[in-house]
């Protein structure tokens, strides 16, 4: 046996020794890590991909074809889009429809959510008892509040003309008529308010108290601690409800097609119920695929406008002005 | 002795052959793991599916025929009936009856039959057994009935052609309905007006003479509001069609490949219509009907004359008890004649089902003199079946309506629906179209421009 030296008996240790297994431990540590990461993810992935993404691609290559569900698709390359954007003016008219009724729905949505929350952050008598019945509307959705609200709108016996005519109004026909029947879904819209009021609440308890007490101190009224302090701390919140409340009143489909099936004249065509009604009315999937990913990029871009200018009027907290 | 721990390095934990023994090297990280496995399992598993939705289970001796369509409480009951009685006689071939909900029923049959799981049997309405059968998913039942000598000739001519397509015959009538007025004997006694007449060839009864009696017949109080309504538009599409033919107008050209609803006479009598609601205001508009259908304004009493199908005799009758006296009368006649629409439902064989003489015996069954008798004393049901419509079980099963005669001599009369395979696009531009022509806000001769134009776009194919 040979002597050895001291640096080739170090370099023997740590390529052998304790090192060397820590620097392999790490390296299989960490392998180890990100499988165990993996396989924790793999369920959510495999239903992601089987439920999600994979129809997503499916409904992407359809759009390319023509297909009835009894036959096979036959490839047409671009023609449904060409159909889609030239010579089908329901397409626009629905996505007309759709944006009118968007725009009216959710900045009320926000609002009132807004002010309910607002309303029910004070110390009043049976704050618990108003907080539920506030909430409690937005539990129950779909068809069953669809056919509550055709009655609510009934012109004859409905809940809301009868209150109109005890002041002397004569009500519009609601559903009925073309011009009332977008404001009726809005109105209906309200309905759901108490979810993103719940969620408002629990901003409004967030706000540092100190920095409302620091305010009244210096002097300010209510309204004024409200435009300047809790609502821009409020700001990430609303911007989270507009970003949903855009993509969900943009989907909007239930009350189109229990209540109106899109009339009186097409004036409630809804895009989701045109985009129904092509796929299981009319067999033509095919273009029904085409119409829900050019629904898809409507609502992708809108949602990028909105992050995009939202650095603009949205304040996270310890977030400096320069930082916009 | 050098640093085998060069500063920062831990050295690794202590062997532990007993814990080692014992199991317990179990880390969290290794237990998130194993359930993230078993979930993953478990997800594999569900999406390995089934049996397929629309094939129940089958043994080597019995074969089970799924048939799926709709039906109220009455009918389902007697069909269930029916279906008992087949499988005693038939121990071999079980029916799995399935009784779905009008609203979903095509979208649900869609997919089964997107899946390669159609039923044995279901429900097919005239549009859309054109539909299945030109995308070739139906079977032509023309060779069955060759084979087993079946007497087609039991049904009414019209219900057989309307099933028909290109020389085969897709789907076998189950129920053939036809518009009609109902009339309160009693209300129309009490104006001093004299009944129509029970015969879709008698003279008279035309338009203005429908006018007038609704007139008559309209009652309204001190301010205004009307009590009891003379007659009602049905809005519907088989609804409008006889006015149209009875007029002289047509709704689309001879060989269907064109809309001609902008012709004066179509134009006349859907103004006719029309003017019904808001001229003359004999008829409910669609708000007033909001509340209460037509069908239940008729049984309540406040509606004399009432433009509907034989299959809701079964409900009047309930509705309206021994309140009041109520016949059948047909449709007023026009310079284009006395026609009526008609349509009804099929029992509809698909080709994917792969057991198709036991479907085929199941349909022969169902659709048997005998089962269509027990059917048709239901009131929910108007029989294809000549034998059956004509006998007395048919028209002798209740004292109301009086003159069910009509209902029998309708299938001579009926005329086709104008069907293409761009029928539900068609029949939406008609439904929104004519929307604003029930709600009072467009005049007849704008709308059916309208309709010609949009519906054009559609059968040239854009």
């Amino acid at each position: 046996m040979h002597p050895v030296s001291k640096a080739e008996a170090v370099s023997a240790v740590q390529r052998s020794g304790p090192a060397a297994l820590t620097r392999r431990g790490k390296g299989g540590m960490r392998r180890a890590e990100a499988l165990a990461g993996m396989l924790c993810v793999a369920p959510w992935a495999l239903g992601f991909l089987l439920f999600t993404g994979g129809p997503m691609l499916f409904s992407l290559v359809l759009s390319f074809t023509r297909w009835n569900l009894l036959s096979p698709p036959k490839w047409v390359g671009l023609s449904n889009f060409q159909t889609l954007f030239v010579k089908d003016p329901l397409v626009w008219h629905s996505l007309l429809v759709t944006t009118l009724y968007a725009v009216l729905a959710v900045p009320l949505a926000v609002a009132l959510g807004l002010l309910l929350a607002v309303l029910l952050n004070q110390r009043i008598r049976f704050l618990s008892f108003f907080r539920m019945l506030f909430y409690l509307p937005s539990v129950v959705s779909g068809v069953p509040v669809a056919l509550l609200w055709s009655w609510i709108f009934s012109p004859n016996v409905g809940l809301l003309d009868g209150l109109l005519g005890l002041v002397g109004i004569r009500g519009p026909a609601w559903l009925f008529d073309p011009h009332t029947v977008i404001i009726a879904f809005v109105i209906m819209s309200l309905w759901g308010v108490g979810g993103s009021m719940v969620i408002y609440l629990a901003s409004l308890q967030g706000i540092p108290p100190h920095l409302l007490e620091a305010a009244t101190i210096d002097g300010a009224s209510a309204w004024r601690r409200l435009v300047h302090i809790t609502v821009p701390l409020l700001t990430p919140i609303i911007f989270f409800n507009l970003v949903t409340g855009i993509i969900g009143a943009l989907q909007m489909f239930v009350p189109a097609y229990v209540m109106t099936q899109g009339g009186p004249n097409n004036a409630s065509l809804m895009f989701m119920l045109y985009l129904f009604e092509n796929a299981f009315q009319y067999f033509r999937m095919g273009y029904a695929s085409a119409l829900a990913w050019v629904l898809f990029l409507y609502v992708a871009v809108l949602t990028f406008l909105l992050f995009r200018f939202s650095g603009r009027w949205v304040y996270y907290e310890g977030m400096l002005k320069s930082d916009n | 002795m050098p640093d085998l721990y060069p500063p920062g390095v831990c050295p690794p934990p202590a062997p532990d052959p007993a814990g080692a023994a014992a199991g317990r090297n179990v880390t969290r990280r290794g237990l998130l793991a194993s359930a993230s496995v078993a979930g993953l399992g478990l997800v594999l598993e569900a999406c390995a599916g089934g049996k397929p939705a629309g094939h129940a289970a089958q043994t080597a001796s019995t074969v089970t025929v799924p048939v799926m369509q709709w039906a109220n409480v009455t009918v389902a009951t007697t069909t269930r009936q029916i279906v008992s009685e087949f499988e005693k006689a038939y121990p071999n071939i079980r029916i799995s009856l399935q009784i779905e909900p009008t609203t979903n029923f095509y979208s649900k049959l869609e997919t089964l039959f997107a899946a390669g799981t159609p039923p044995g049997l279901t429900f097919m309405d005239p549009a859309t057994v054109l539909h299945y059968a030109s995308a070739g998913a139906l079977t032509d039942l023309e060779p069955l009935i060759a084979k087993d000598n079946y007497d087609i000739s039991d049904y009414f001519a019209a219900a057989v052609q309307e099933y028909q397509f290109k020389g085969g015959l897709y789907g076998l009538s189950r129920g053939f309905g036809n518009q009609d007025i109902y009339y309160n004997i009693d209300l129309l006694a009490k104006a001093h007006l004299t009944p129509p007449p029970t015969s879709w060839t008698a003279g008279g009864w035309t338009f203005a003479d429908y006018l007038t009696m609704a007139q008559r017949l309209t009652v309204r109080d001190s301010s205004g509001r009307t009590r009891q309504w003379g007659c009602y538009v049905d809005s519907g599409t088989r609804g409008w069609f006889p006015w149209v033919w009875n007029n002289g107008g047509h709704i689309l050209n001879a060989t269907r490949t064109k809309s001609v609803m902008s012709g004066t006479a179509t134009v006349a009598a859907l103004q006719f219509l029309q003017d019904l609601i808001y001229r003359y205001k004999v008829a409910p508009t669609p708000a007033d009907l909001s509340s209460e259908d037509a069908a239940q304004q008729f049984a309540s009493g406040i509606m004399a004359m009432f433009e509907d199908i034989p299959a809701d005799v079964g409900f009047l009758r309930q509705s309206i008890g021994t309140r009041f006296a109520w016949g059948v009368a047909p449709m007023p006649k026009g310079p284009g004649g006395r026609y009526t629409s008609g349509g009804g439902i099929a029992y509809a064989l698909p080709r994917a089902f792969p057991h198709q003489e036991e479907a085929w015996t199941v349909l022969k069954y169902l659709n048997s003199k005998a089962a269509m008798t027990q059917l048709t004393l239901t009131g929910g049901v108007f029989p294809p079946r000549k034998s059956v419509a004509d006998s007395p079980q048919y028209l002798q099963q209740a004292k109301y309506p009086l003159h069910m005669e009509v209902f029998v001599q309708a299938p001579a009369v009926v005329r086709e629906d104008p069907l293409t395979i761009y029928w539900p696009q068609i029949n939406n531009v008609w439904t929104q179209q004519l929307g604003s022509l029930w709600d009072g806000t467009t005049p007849a001769k704008q709308v059916c421009a309208t309709i010609d134009e949009q519906v054009n776009a559609i059968l040239s194919g854009a």
